[in-house]
């Protein structure tokens, strides 16, 4: 985390269930050991909707 | 001393396959935003606020539609969970731009679209809230007008039916004072079928509406053709009209269908 210090061989795991903000949902597992990051996780559980899909023949006006 | 009970009723804000727009109207409502807080208890929103309460919860407002098979099984936790049910916006109330799938193969458009399709667990369909669980009251749009979302949770709050017009898009240009772009220069407006809500925004910006909220009451979707033959609009482009933003709206889906031919 920013403005954090870390102890090096010091482990710790940031698990965030909920990433409102990236364009749907997503969660996100990080594990540290110190400043090297062991393991990154990224869920995104937001429903396909594919648009790119849709979008194929329709004009942009 | 000890705080009063709090005897504001919950409220919980769910979402299923939608972009969130809707639900960001909640958020939009600035100037009314505290009012709103002070008269409900914000008591499950993840858009807003990590904190939550458990449920039950007294008013649940559902964005969005169910495409993937755990979405069919969470909405029926939802509705047991809520006393009251409304749910908001053309994804939750018709199935959204994505029940476009509800006509091609899904298999097809995973492949186009997901590199690795073997991750994806979906639906073959996208459908509104209302196909799954009995809903209380439906708000249209894409996206929902604040106004009329602020209309609903008061009318929750005083337990009275919401005042939301099923009228054209049309009554709505004739009370702004917008000339009819469609008379006026023949730009092609999917107004005269499209249920009121948005105060007319598109035609006032010289844009054809799109049909963004739900046909209105009664359409008179093959009058409406006849004038777009006139513009030079052919069935081809109709049926695209049709199949944007409610194509699952059982009247603009009949009627594309049956142009589509
Ligand atoms: S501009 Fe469109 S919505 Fe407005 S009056 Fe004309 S047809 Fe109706
Ligand atoms: S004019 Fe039509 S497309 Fe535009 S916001 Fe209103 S309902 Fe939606």
């Amino acid at each position: 985390m920013p403005g954090e210090s870390s102890t090096p061989g010091e482990s710790r795991e940031i698990a965030v269930d909920y990433l409102a903000r990236v364009e749907g949902e997503g969660a996100m597992y990080l594990k540290l050991d110190g400043d090297r990051v062991e393991e990154v996780q990224f869920n995104i559980f937001e429903p396909p909707r594919f648009y790119e899909a849709l979008l194929r023949g329709r004009r942009f006006d | 001393m000890t705080a009063a009970p709090d005897s504001r009723p919950t409220l919980a804000v769910w979402k299923f396959a939608s972009c969130d727009g809707c639900q960001l109207t909640l958020l939009d409502c600035e100037d009314e935003l505290l009012t709103i807080a002070g008269a409900i208890n914000i008591a499950y929103f993840p858009e807003a606020t990590r904190a939550e309460s458990p449920g039950p919860y007294d008013l649940s407002i559902v964005e969005g539609s169910v495409t993937t098979p755990h979405d069919a099984e969470r909405i029926l936790e939802v509705r047991a969970m809520s006393r009251t049910l409304i749910t908001i916006g053309a994804c939750a109330t018709a199935g959204g731009v994505q029940s476009l799938k509800n006509w091609a193969n899904v298999d097809d458009f995973i492949s186009i679209v997901y590199a690795e399709p073997s991750f994806i667990d979906t639906l073959a369909t996208s459908t509104p809230i209302a196909d799954h669980v009995e809903v209380d009251f439906e708000l249209r749009g894409c996206p929902i007008s604040k106004q009329q979302l602020i209309e609903v949770i008061d009318a929750f709050l005083s337990g009275r039916k919401p005042n939301t017009p099923t009228h054209s898009v049309c009554v709505e240009c004739k009370l702004r004072g917008t000339p009819c772009i469609m008379v006026s220069h023949g730009t092609p407006c999917m107004g005269p079928i499209t249920q009121s809500g948005c105060g007319a925004l598109c035609p006032a910006y010289n844009r054809g509406c799109y049909g963004c909220f739900w046909p209105s009451d009664s359409p008179n979707i093959e009058s409406l053709r006849d004038t777009w033959h006139g513009l030079g609009i052919d069935d081809e482009q109709l049926v695209r009209a049709l199949r944007t933003f409610n194509a699952y709206a059982p009247e603009f889906k009949e009627a594309s269908d049956r142009y589509a031919g």
